[in-house]
Formats: C-alpha cells, sequence, structure tokens
C-alpha cells in the first residue's frame, strides 16, 4: 500500500548516492556529538576508577586531629553495627602532610605535604595492588610518585618529618613556635608500590597521584610517644563497587559507626577530677588540734590543651548543673606593679610571672565568715594577702599588670598593660613547706579558698618545674623573677594572686583557642564523679563532628566528586561546535541539494492537490531515514571520535587535565542520547534547509526552478541593507567598549565585535548576491572575462553561495580570533610575587623578621634584605583549581593578611591583582576582607575567589555579592563574594580575611601559605635559601610564573583544542563546499555541456568552475580572517605579542590548500560529462 | 450550469523596469464533456493560463468558477483540496515519479487525502488496464517507453474523476504515432469521464482533433472557433 513512508523509503533507495552524502554528513554530527559525549563518559570513567583503584574497598575513614585509645578499634570491631557489609576496622596513624627527605652528601632531596599513613598489614588488604614487601620497625614503603620525585630506590634511607602535638597552640604565648617537628631518621625503604591501587590512596579527590609513604603504625606511635594511641580508623567493605551515600545516610551510619566506637572523657581530651582540700590532710602529714575541716571541695573539668575549644566547652556546659558550678579563666600575668606607687623615686616593685583568675565565685566557692563573697565591678580586682603585702597595696589601690596578648602576631608576642583597682584583698595561709616535684605544700594553719593551685591548668614544662627560672616556655623571660617570687613559687606555685570578673578575664585573655581553663562543679547527692562524666561524655558525643570525629563515607565522597567540576561531554560539545556546525551547514546544503534536484516531484504533487503540510510531511520522513542512516554509521564514528579526543587528553591535550589519566569509557545513555541528538539537529538542519522550498510556487518547481527570482536593483540597501548597517555600528561600539577593559574581558569584547563585524559582512555579502545588476551596470563587461562569468554564475544561488562562504568565514574567524584568549604568564598575574610557597607543617614566627631570618639563616638572611613575604593561614582542602577534575567538596582556604591590601596597593598598577570584577564599596576587595564577620548566614565572611575557581570548579560565588555556603568537617560556614580576581596566581582556594579565618578555623595555627616578592634579588637563590632554611617544615618554594603556566595551560590547551576541532570543521567545510560544487556541476551540466559545445575549451570550462569554487572559498577565509585582524589590531597597538596567530594561521593556509584541491577536484568531475547527454539533459 | 467559466482573466508580472500583461480579458465558458485547445506562439500566455485554471497561480484579476467554486477564494489547504479533486494535470514532461511504480504514480493523488482506500487501488488498476499497461503495472518509470510514460500520466491526471483536465503539450516529446495514440487515449478517457479537457499544444492536428480551438497572442484570445 502506497503510504508517505514507503514514498520516503522509495526515494532514499532511489536516490541512493544523494542520500549516502547527506547520510555521511549526519554520521559526522552524530559522531561529534556522541563523541564529546563519549569523552564526558571517559573523564568521569576514568576519575571513578581511580577512586575505586585508589581507595580499594576503604569505605569509611576516621580521621581526626587528635590521637584517641586504639582501643576504640577493638570495641568497633567486636559492635554489631559494622554488620555483614563492612570489614573489621584497622588503626592508623594518617598525616597529610609530612615531609620526607633524603641525603645524598651533603645535598639532601625533599618532599613536602606527603602523605603519611602510619598503618597496620591489614591495611592492604583493602586493596588489589599489595608491595612486594612489609614494613617492619624502621622501615618504610614509597609509592612511585614519592620515590619518583625524590629519586630514591629500595634499599635507600629516609628521615620521616611529622609535626609534632602541641599542648598549647603555637598561635598563643606559651605555645611552642619552633621544632614543631619530630624526625624519625634512617627509615629504610623496602619496597615502592604502584600508585595503582592502596599505593595512591589519597584523602582527597585529584587527578594527580598522591606523594604516598606507608610505615608501621608502631613506629610512629614509638616515635610521638603515644603507643595505644591512633588517629585514624579504615573501615573497609565487603563489595567491591562503592555505595554512594546521601547526606543524611552518611551522618546516620557514621555516628552509629563512632558510637560503636565509645570514644571515652581522653579520647576527648577531658579530664574530671575530684579537688579535696582538707585540713590537716593526712596525706601530707599535716597536723593540727583542730578537727579536719574541708577548705574546699569540687569536680574540676579541665582540658589536655590547657583552654576548652569552644565547641568542647558549649558540650560541658550543656552537661553540667548551672547552678551548681563556676567557669575558670587563669592566664599569666609578666609582671605586677602599683599603678600610683607611693615613693616615685625608688624603683616600683614588680612581681613577675603570676596568674590571674577569672571567675564569679559561685556555688563551687565555699565562702565563710573570714572570706566573705568579694564583690567586684568592671575595673577592679582582689589581689592576695601575698601580693598585696608585696607590692605593699592597699584596697583602692591600682595595680598595672602587664599580660601577653593571647595570640600572638606572626609568632611574636604582644605585651598589653591594664590597669585594676584593688577591690578585696584575700588571704593566703603560708605553708610550713612548699612544693617539690613529689610532694605537696603542707600547711600548720588552715589554708584557704585562695590557697587553691588548681586554678591553674596543669602546664606540662611549666607548673612541674622546681623554679621560674626553670620554665620551658618560647619566649624569653624578660623580667627577672625575684627571689620572693621565686619562693612564693616554691610555696604556692601558680596559685592565682589575681582574681578578676570572669567577663573581664575571658574578654582580655579570652582567644579562638577558648575562654575557660576549667571548670568547677559542686559534688551533690546526685552528682557524683562517675555521673559527672557520664553526662559530660554524652554531650560529647553528642557533638562528635564539632569535637573533630568525623566517620567520613570517603568512598561515597570521591566517587560524588568524580562526578567532575566540569561536564567534559558540555565542554567538547563546545570544542567541537564548529565541526557540527559545519556537518549541519553541510547536511543542510546536501540535503537540499538533493531535493532540488527532484523539485519538479515537489511541484507535481502540489499540482495533483498535495497541501504543503502534505509534501512537507513526506520531505520530512525522508529526512529522518536519511538522519536515522546517517546516525546509525555516526555511532561507529562517534567511537572513533572519542577515541581520538581521548588520545589528544593523553598527548597533547594533557595540559587540560594535567595527566595524562584517561581511559575510554561508554554507556550506553551516552550513545542513545548522541544518536537522538544526531537524529534531531540533522533532521531539525534539513526541515530548516527545504522551508523556503516548500513554499516556492508549484509553477516554478514543475520546470525545476528552486532559487528565488532576483529581488532588487543595485543600489537600494532594502532592509537588509539597515540590517547590515546597524549590526555594523554595534561592533565598532562594542569594539569601543573593548578598549577600556583589559585581560580576557577586553578579549571577549574584541572577539564579540568581530564576530559581529564578520555577521554584517555576511549579511552583505549575501544582499549583493541577490541583486540584479541595474541597467546601467556594465553588465556585458562582466561576463566578458572568466571571473565576470563565474560571478554571475555565483550569483545563481546566493543563499548556497552565502552558507558557503558562511561557513568558512566563521570557521576562519575563530579558529583565528581564539588567540586572542591565550594567556600567558606575567608578574601581574602573580600580584607581583615572584615566587608562592607552601610548608608542610605551619610556619608560626614572622617570616619577614629579620631576626628570626638571622637565627634560622646566619649569613645568608642578608639576601633576603629587600623582599617581602606575605604569609597566609592555611585550612587544608581541596584544590579547586581548574588542575583538579574532582568536584572540591571542602575547598582549600587562605586567610589572607591584612598587609596584602598594603603590599598589592603600594605596587606599580601593572604588578596589582588584577580584579575581574569587585564590590562597589572600596578600591581594594582586600580591604572588604577585614571586615568582621561570623560566617553564618546572616554574617557571611567576606571572600575574594579566582573567577575560573568560582565558575568553573565551585560553580558558586561567581558574581559579586553573592552568598554560598560550605560543609567543613560538619560545620557549615557561609561566604559573600567581594572580589573576584581575574586568572592569577591565587586560583583554587578561598580567600578570606585572617581575624575571622582564625574565627572560623581557631584550630588553625601558624602559616603554610606564602607570597614572596624577591624585589631586587634573584628569586631562584631566594627560592633555594628559604627551602633550605625551613626545610624541616616542608617549606617548598615555586616560581609564581610556573604555577601560571601549569593553570593557564587548561585554558590555552582548551583553546587550542578549540582552534584544532575548529580547523577541523573548516576541513569539513572545504569538502562540503567541494561536494556542493560537483552537484552544482551537475546541476549545471546542460549549461556546461552548451559551453562546450559551442567551443569553450576544457581547461577554460575548467577555470570558469575552479574561479567559482576559489572564490567562495577565499572570499569566505578572507572576511574571516580579516575580521579576526581587525579584532586583534587594538591587541597589537597596544605592543602584545603576534605569535600566538601563527599555528592557527598555519593551519587555515593548509585547510585552504587543501579546499582549493577540494575544488580542482570538482572541476575534473565536470570536465569528464559526456556532451551529449548532458545537452539531452540525461 | 457551465462547469469552468472564466471571465475578464488578468494577469500581470512586475519586473524591475516595468510591468508586463501576460494575460489580458481572457472571457471562455466550457461545460462537461467539452474539450478545448489553446493555441499560439510561445509568450503567448499558454502556459499562464493553464496554470491559472489549475490554481497553481493568481490571477491578478478576473474570475474562474469551476464547478460553482471560486477556487482562488480558497484557503491553502482548501484550493489543495479542490485542486486534488476536481483538476488533473497532464505535462510534456510526465512528472512520473521515478522512485515509484506505475500503480504507485497512480495513486500518488490518491495520497492526497489519506492513505489511498481500497476503491482508489481498484480505479488505479482499471486505469492502468484501460492504457493497456496492466502487465507492467509494477514496473518503474524508467523500464517504460516515452509513450508508456505518457500514457501513465494521462492516467493519473484521471485518477480522482477530475472536471477538469489540463494538459500541457502532451504530445510535445512523442513521435507521430506515439503521438496520436496519446490524443486518442486522452480524448477517449475524457468523454468517458464526463471531464473538461482543455490542452495546451502547438500540433495542429491535435488541436484539430478538439471541439474548440482559441488562439492567443499576446495575452489575448485573438480566435476561437
Amino acid at each position: 500500500m502506497l503510504t508517505l513512508n514507503r514514498i520516503a523509503q522509495r526515494s532514499i533507495a532511489f536516490y541512493r548516492s544523494s542520500t549516502l552524502l547527506v547520510a555521511l554528513g549526519v554520521a559526522a554530527a552524530t559522531a561529534v556529538i556522541l563523541g564529546a559525549l563519549l569523552v564526558g563518559d571517559s573523564v568521569r570513567g576514568s576519575l571513578k576508577g581511580l577512586v575505586m583503584d585508589r581507595l580499594g574497598r576503604i569505605e569509611w575513614m576516621l580521621l581526626a586531629p587528635k590521637f584517641f585509645h586504639q582501643a576504640t578499634v577493638q570495641r568497633l570491631a567486636s559492635s554489631p553495627t559494622l554488620g555483614d557489609n563492612l570489614e573489621q576496622p584497622i588503626p592508623a596513624i594518617v598525616f597529610p602532610r609530612g615531609t620526607v627527605e633524603v641525603a645524598r652528601g651533603d645535598a639532601r632531596s625533599r618532599s613536602g605535604s606527603v602523605l603519611v599513613i602510619a598503618t597496620t598489614e591489614e591495611y592492604w588488604t583493602l586493596g588489589g595492588v599489595s608491595p612486594s614487601a612489609r614494613p617492619v620497625g624502621n622501615e618504610v614503603i614509597l609509592n612511585q610518585s614519592l620515590a619518583n620525585e625524590l629519586g630514591v630506590k629500595t634499599g635507600d634511607e629516609v628521615t620521616l618529618r611529622l609535626p609534632s602535638e602541641q599542648a598549647v597552640p603555637a598561635d598563643s604565648p606559651l605555645g611552642k613556635r619552633d621544632d614543631q617537628t619530630e624526625g624519625i631518621p634512617r627509615l629504610k625503604v623496602v619496597g615502592i608500590v604502584s600508585d595503582q591501587g592502596l599505593g595512591g590512596f589519597d584523602i582527597r579527590g585529584s587527578q594527580r597521584a598522591s606523594r604516598n609513604i606507608f610505615i608501621p603504625l608502631e613506629t610512629v606511635q614509638r616515635a610521638l610517644r603515644r603507643e595505644g594511641s591512633i588517629n585514624c580508623v579504615f573501615i573497609g567493605s565487603k563489595n567491591i563497587r562503592p555505595t554512594v551515600f546521601s547526606n543524611d545516610e552518611a551522618d546516620e551510619k557514621g555516628n552509629l559507626l563512632l558510637s560503636a566506637m565509645k570514644l571515652d572523657l581522653q579520647d576527648f581530651g577531658v579530664k574530671v577530677e575530684r579537688i579535696q582540700r582538707v585540713f590537716p590532710d593526712p596525706e601530707r602529714k599535716e597536723t593540727s588540734e583542730q578537727a579536719p575541716t574541708t577548705i574546699y571541695d569540687y569536680f574540676h573539668v579541665t582540658s589536655e590543651q590547657l583552654l576548652f575549644m569552644p565547641s568542647a566547652e558549649d558540650a560541658i556546659r550543656r552537661a553540667i548543673p548551672v547552678d551548681a558550678s563556676d567557669s575558670v579563666l587563669t592566664y599569666l600575668a609578666n609582671g605586677i606593679e602599683l599603678a600610683n606607687p607611693a615613693n616615685t623615686n625608688a624603683p616600683n616593685k614588680v612581681v613577675t610571672y603570676s596568674t590571674i583568675t577569672g571567675s564569679d565565685f559561685g556555688s563551687t566557692f565555699p565562702f565563710n565568715q573570714q572570706e566573705n563573697k568579694p564583690k567586684l565591678n568592671d575595673g577592679e580586682c582582689i589581689v592576695n594577702s601575698w601580693l598585696a603585702d608585696e607590692l605593699n597595696a592597699k584596697v583602692g589601690d591600682e595595680l598595672l599588670v602587664h599580660y601577653y596578648l593571647p595570640e600572638t602576631s606572626n609568632g611574636k608576642e604582644i605585651e598589653e598593660s591594664f590597669k585594676s583597682k584593688i577591690a578585696v584583698i584575700v588571704p593566703i595561709t603560708k605553708p610550713v613547706s612548699g612544693f617539690d616535684r613529689r610532694r605537696l605544700a603542707r600547711f600548720d594553719k588552715p589554708p584557704t579558698l585562695f590557697n587553691d593551685p588548681n586554678l591553674t591548668p596543669v602546664v606540662p614544662g611549666i607548673t612541674d618545674q622546681d623554679s621560674i627560672s626553670d620554665w620551658d616556655l618560647p619566649f624569653v623571660l624578660d623580667r627577672k623573677p625575684s627571689s620572693e617570687d621565686d619562693l612564693y613559687w616554691k610555696e604556692h606555685r601558680l596559685t592565682p594572686k589575681i582574681f578578676l570578673k570572669l567577663a573581664e578575664s575571658q574578654e582580655r585573655f579570652g582567644s579562638r583557642f577558648g575562654k575557660v581553663s576549667s571548670f568547677r562543679v559542686s559534688p551533690s547527692a546526685n552528682m557524683d564523679q562517675a555521673e559527672l562524666e557520664r553526662r559530660i561524655l554524652e554531650e560529647l558525643r553528642k557533638s562528635t563532628a564539632e569535637q573533630g570525629f568525623m566517620m567520613t563515607p570517603l568512598r561515597s565522597n570521591q566517587m560524588r566528586a568524580a562526578s567532575g567540576t566540569t561536564p567534559f561531554d558540555m565542554l567538547f560539545l563546545s570544542l567541537s561546535f564548529f565541526v557540527i556546525i559545519s556537518a549541519l551547514l553541510l547536511v543542510s546544503l546536501l540535503f537540499r541539494l538533493g531535493i532540488e534536484q527532484r523539485a519538479d516531484q515537489l511541484g507535481l504533487l502540489a499540482a495533483m492537490g498535495w497541501s504543503p503540510k502534505k509534501i512537507h510531511g513526506l520531505l520530512m520522513r525522508e529526512a529522518a531515514l536519511t538522519s536515522l542512516i546517517g546516525s546509525s554509521i555516526g555511532i561507529g564514528l562517534g567511537f572513533g571520535y572519542a577515541y581520538l579526543m581521548i588520545l589528544g587528553l593523553k598527548t597533547w591535550w594533557v595540559g587540560a587535565v594535567s595527566t595524562p589519566f584517561l581511559q575510554f569509557h561508554w554507556t550506553p545513555l551516552s550513545v542513545a542520547i548522541g544518536f537522538l541528538a544526531g537524529v534531531i539537529v540533522t533532521w531539525f538542519s534539513t526541515v530548516v534547509s527545504i522551508r523556503r522550498l516548500i513554499r516556492m510556487p508549484a509553477t516554478r518547481l514543475l520546470r525545476g526552478q528552486t532559487t528565488p527570482q532576483l529581488m532588487r536593483k543595485q543600489g537600494k540597501p532594502g532592509w537588509l541593507g539597515r540590517v547590515v548597517l546597524v549590526v555594523g555600528l554595534l561592533a565598532i561600539a562594542i569594539g569601543g567598549v573593548g578598549y577600556g577593559l583589559s585581560g580576557q574581558a577586553q578579549a571577549g569584547a574584541f572577539v564579540g565585535s568581530g564576530m559581529l563585524l564578520l555577521t554584517a559582512a555576511l549579511l552583505e555579502t549575501y544582499r549583493r548576491l541577490r541583486l540584479v545588476p541595474g541597467s546601467d551596470s556594465n553588465a556585458n563587461a562582466n561576463i566578458s572575462n572568466l571571473p565576470g562569468l563565474a560571478s554571475r554564475n555565483i550569483r545563481c544561488n546566493p543563499l548556497r553561495s552565502s552558507l558557503a562562504v558562511g561557513l568558512i568565514s566563521v570557521a576562519a574567524f575563530l579558529v583565528l580570533a581564539m588567540s586572542l584568549f591565550q594567556a600567558k604568564p606575567d608578574l601581574k598575574s602573580a600580584g607581583g610575587f615572584e615566587l608562592m610557597a607552601e610548608s608542610s607543617l605551619p610556619i608560626v614566627r614572622d617570616l619577614n623578621s629579620p631576626e628570626f631570618q638571622k637565627q634560622i639563616l646566619g649569613n645568608k638572611a642578608l639576601q633576603l634584605a629587600d623582599s617581602t613575604i606575605v604569609p597566609f593561614r592555611l585550612r587544608a582542602g581541596d584544590d579547586a583549581s581548574c588542575n583538579n577534575l574532582f568536584q572540591s567538596t571542602q575547598p582549600r582556604v587562605l586567610g589572607v593578611p591584612d598587609s596584602l591590601a598594603t603590599v598589592d596597593a603600594d605596587q606599580p598598577v601593572t604588578t596589582q591583582f588584577p580584579w575581574a570584577a569587585k564590590s562597589k564599596d572600596s578600591e581594594s576587595p582586600w580591604q572588604l576582607l577585614a571586615k568582621n564577620a561570623q560566617g553564618t548566614q546572616a554574617d557571611p565572611l567576606p571572600v575574594v575567589l579566582d573567577q575560573n575557581t568560582a565558575m568553573w570548579s565551585l560553580h558558586r560565588g561567581a558574581s559579586i555579592g553573592e552568598v554560598f555556603s560550605f560543609d567543613f568537617s560538619g560545620q557549615q560556614v557561609y561566604f559573600r563574594t567581594v572580589g573576584l580576581l581575574q586568572n592569577t596566581t591565587l586560583q583554587g582556594s578561598l580567600l578570606v580575611g585572617e581575624r575571622n579565618f582564625e574565627r572560623v578555623f581557631p584550630d588553625v595555627v601558624g602559616f603554610q601559605f606564602f607570597l614572596i616578592r624577591a624585589a631586587s634579588n634573584d628569586a631562584a637563590a631566594i627560592a633555594t635559601i628559604l627551602e633550605s632554611g625551613w626545610g624541616d617544615e616542608g617549606l617548598d618554594v615555586v616560581q609564581s610564573a610556573d604555577v601560571l603556566q601549569q593553570l593557564f595551560a587548561v585554558q590555552n590547551t582548551y583553546l587550542s583544542a578549540f582552534q584544532a576541532l575548529g580547523a577541523l570543521g573548516l576541513l569539513l567545510g572545504t569538502f562540503g563546499l567541494a561536494v556542493v560544487q560537483i552537484r552544482s556541476v551537475m546541476e549545471r551540466r546542460g549549461e556546461l555541456a552548451l559551453l562546450r559545445a559551442v567551443g569553450f575549451p576544457g581547461n577554460r570550462i575548467g577555470m570558469l568552475l575552479f574561479t567559482e569554487s576559489a572564490t567562495l572559498l577565499l572570499l569566505g577565509a578572507g572576511l574571516g580572517a580579516a575580521c579576526a585582524i581587525i579584532s586583534a589590531l587594538p591587541v597589537w597597538l597596544r605592543g602584545q605579542s603576534i605569535s600566538d596567530f601563527q599555528q592557527p594561521a598555519i593551519m587555515m593556509l593548509v585547510v585552504i590548500i587543501v579546499g582549493l584541491f577540494a575544488g580542482a577536484a570538482a572541476v575534473l568531475r565536470a570536465l569528464r560529462l559526456p556532451i551529449l547527454d548532458a545537452l539531452r539533459g540525461k | 450550469m457551465s462547469n469552468l467559466v472564466v471571465q475578464n482573466l488578468r494577469k500581470v508580472y512586475q519586473t524591475p523596469t516595468e510591468e508586463l500583461s501576460v494575460l489580458d480579458g481572457i472571457n471562455f465558458e466550457l461545460k462537461p464533456g467539452e474539450n478545448l485547445a489553446v493555441m499560439g506562439p510561445s509568450g503567448s500566455g499558454k502556459s499562464t493560463l493553464l496554470h491559472i485554471l489549475g490554481t497553481l497561480d493568481n490571477p491578478t484579476s478576473g474570475n474562474v468558477v469551476i464547478d460553482g467554486t471560486d477556487p482562488f477564494s480558497l484557503d491553502a489547504t482548501r484550493l489543495a483540496a479542490f485542486r486534488n479533486d476536481k483538476i488533473g494535470f497532464v505535462f510534456q514532461d510526465h512528472h512520473l515519479l521515478p522512485q515509484l511504480s506505475i500503480l504507485d504514480n497512480l495513486l500518488l493523488p490518491a495520497l492526497a487525502r489519506g492513505r489511498p482506500k481500497d476503491e482508489a487501488v481498484e480505479r488505479a488498476k482499471q486505469l492502468v488496464e484501460r492504457i493497456g499497461l496492466a502487465g507492467r503495472i509494477g514496473h518503474l518509470p524508467s523500464e517504460l517507453s516515452g509513450g508508456e510514460r505518457e500514457r501513465t500520466a494521462v492516467a493519473r491526471a484521471l485518477m480522482m474523476r477530475p472536471s477538469l483536465i489540463l494538459a500541457d503539450e502532451p504530445t510535445g516529446n512523442l513521435d507521430q504515432a506515439n503521438a496520436t495514440k496519446i490524443a486518442d487515449l486522452l480524448i477517449e478517457l475524457q468523454q468517458q469521464e464526463k471531464a473538461i479537457l482543455i490542452v495546451v499544444t502547438h500540433s495542429h492536428d491535435l488541436a484539430a482533433r478538439l471541439m474548440r480551438q482559441v488562439k492567443l497572442d499576446r495575452g489575448r484570445i485573438v480566435e476561437d472557433k
């Protein structure tokens, strides 16, 4: 039965040569679309493959910022929580940023930021690739990447440097600023394990291999004096295929696993003890006639870190009874003296190194009649009788108290003073014998409430020393303790001499590290020590994440991050844009040509009463069938195209993905989408191509005429002329705006302007091709020569000729103009800082300090004389630069010091950091970072981002004022963008003000990231000096230009890929042009045969056809090139390099030559036509 | 009641330089079973007249009424349906679709209304039989001679039982013998179907076989006999 489908099938079969040509065009378009999708599949598949490979079956990981008991692992192992799906937990100590050194003679090779994994043999059971030897004792295994970097082989010895444990944060005056590393020397390398498998284990997602060292757990525990302690637990899954958890699932399962570990108070670093002072105390061998009396009796809750971090403080407050407890903050005063001494002639007496306690003296202070509860106003203090006697002070006198600010500035202690009026003098009893290392002070008279040294927390190296001069302090005691001070120390140790209101004390001495040094809780009938411990533990366990304990679904998180920052399928679709467009134009041209060849059939159908809709329906069926055939062929080609793209990404485009890790992957979904997309877009392009044909009058179609009648007389612009004028003016306007811009914005404006110019030129070309030469034109003269005749022939089908010119010109324009976007490293992109550095371990002291430089570097410090080093705090996180293909979930955060704004502003404009966008509030967004904020939704932290990081990696924060958030280990932090840097060395991080950084990440100490301006010094020499001076901290100094080169490589590689694929599109266009030319020759075979019949020699006809083909090709290439050159002119006029244009210009030249050859092939085909048959129209 | 009425028909083309009058005041009427030969030199307006009568082109002014309907008052869809129902074309270049068989070529007009029904297929087979090509019903046009192709085109024109058959130089490409056969067939079928036949031709022999002959010159009827 005759149906539309049947006619369509018959037509396709009958006109199979035309159909095949169109189908090949469709196949090319489908192949490119499918190929791009398969590249996306391959990137995602390869990233997921990397995760599965590197993590093996490790499903969960707990990596805590502090040590906890290894016994927790046994508890978890015996818990039913593991269920049937999880393996036994494996204990480990993991340091993400260790340093490994190898000595060769006097020289040392060093690798910083090495992932140190100290674990047991069971670790290797969770992955596929195991090392041949297992390390024991002082043996280690390195992975291939680390071994390659250090140049180490099996049998060599290395030194491992780890961060040493600090009870007191290094940024506080009592924290140790130096000797922060613990070295484990002479570790024998017994094996090099492949980066594949667990040897390449990484706690963060990156396609680059992590550099890992594996060492026995016991070796590290022994070296750190942490036997029986760990900071990490791995839990493997029994399934090889990873489970991807939702956030809620991950929280729920992670919490269950953590609860099964039953972390205790010690794991949280909290200690509860009962402090009871009875007089006389038989244990102290005190004797007295009076009956034993309790002086004070309370539960003392302390932290092993001297102060409670705010999260722990909150948990404990929730656990203890408000009305039966007191908070205490005790701090060190460097000196106490009378503010207004009576005798101004004599040197003022200063009591040195005393403690000051802040408390509100609540229920845990059982005052009796002799010790009335003192009442304090602001600015008033209580002093003990010893201090009053020592200073000869009385109630009403003002004291001047000297103390260090609770946080150092660049590792330097800052001393401040305050005055406080004595409101009360409280008694303190002198013991008959003082403290020594093994004995407590002994009294013969009852001590008072204020004879309580427990008000000061235990600080190893201080509270256990016999004399103040023996204190192990990170700073020099520049006030000499008097003999009386030392006597007090012996008799009372750190019993506070001054008491302030808690609020005042916290205001002066509180910091991000905490505001409470201990809690005192009154014992009662329903609050014994066990109950108190139970309550505190319960609250701490409720907030494990805040305390730093978080069971992370590592494999799930990384699998999710493996979805990638960049949708590579979309990216490659964009990069292949011109190949697709060329293919579609080709399909459009060929399909239309095919239909035009049998235009009379359309006329006939119209004459028989077929409605235009029906005729259209028939052609659409033909087009759809052709698309289906072509797309089916395109599937095979798409696999080949994808394979080539991946080969490109592994070789000459490797800069786009940093490392050649890609493997070919495909999914049926992509094939289906690619196939359908190919069918749809090509079908659509055919629909468009014949839209006008359908509307042609049947009478013309019956005569085989398919072109619209020539329209206007020359000289009248018409509506198209007006459009050309408007578009041209718009191009000039945008170009003018671009002149006032810089960098990529300027390039964008110039290219946009050039594109509009090209549009105007193409429209004008079309307009002119449509024109009928007027009677006044010398039309006869025009065809008196071959170019004139060729010109007339080109005009015969203005749309087809314009499409051919358009295809070539647009491709030529983009191939050339994209060179404008090629980025090159310059000092401005580095903010004028020639060097950048990052250390494995924090450096607390000021690297700019000449004294510190001299202390570390000796005479070499002179070479740093004019250099400037800007230190940044760093919270380690995912690299969110374009070099990392994994989706960043917890990006790296840098704390920007206030000084950067000044340093940046003091530079010439040519080397200040370039901004893509900034808030209008201020000249420099660096200044806006200093605004205090809490990081909440209502009060987000001002943040500066590199535009590329915001747009392509984080996919958020890319506009000024945008508020966005990230979850940092259970803590949701909100940011508000105040500035977007333009393609700088600071890509990949969130940049927040230092004060805000300290507020949000209080546990981060010291500085780990540095920008270094070498000034007049030799940058390379400075790099060497700094690396040698701070090698223990793993300081790694790099040239900013190298960093930029690597960052720009991504963008530049994409541009090169775009240009290469654009050239491929252009090539396809020239082939298309040749095919069109052949078809055109077939169409005009009668005319050509006539020319031959009337005596035109073959070479002259050949020249005519070649001129037509070459005119279109050269007109297209010329228009594209001219507009590209006009776009680039302002850049050249500013003295920028034009070398970037050489490669694409060569590409263009090759394409034109190939195009001319293809045109010549069409000519040869025409010349082979038999004259007589052609004249008969056969 | 007349089945074809042409009143004061004019057709003017606008060229870049001037107005070109192709038809200028054409009037005639034809009844079912009547036939007419239109003759005249090249450029006299014969084909334009045929196209306007076939509703493929619009007149500049004047009226054409076919079976009581002014086709130019219809929208495009209705006009196509009207053409399918009332008009059959025979062209000098038979315009058979080379990819379709004889039968399918005949069924093409029926397909304009949707899938051809059994009676349409039956009608096509009858017509094929009447033109003497029953044994070649499944052949492609390329497998037929010129005369056979033209006969097929005639049969196709009659497929929808049109009121008006328009033939444009139907014998122009044929030898004398074939031309005579085609003329016989065309007139015979027209008479059998009681349709109106208008033939544009340069052939005096063919014209002479028709009931009425008009001669056009510069768009006007200069002779009507």
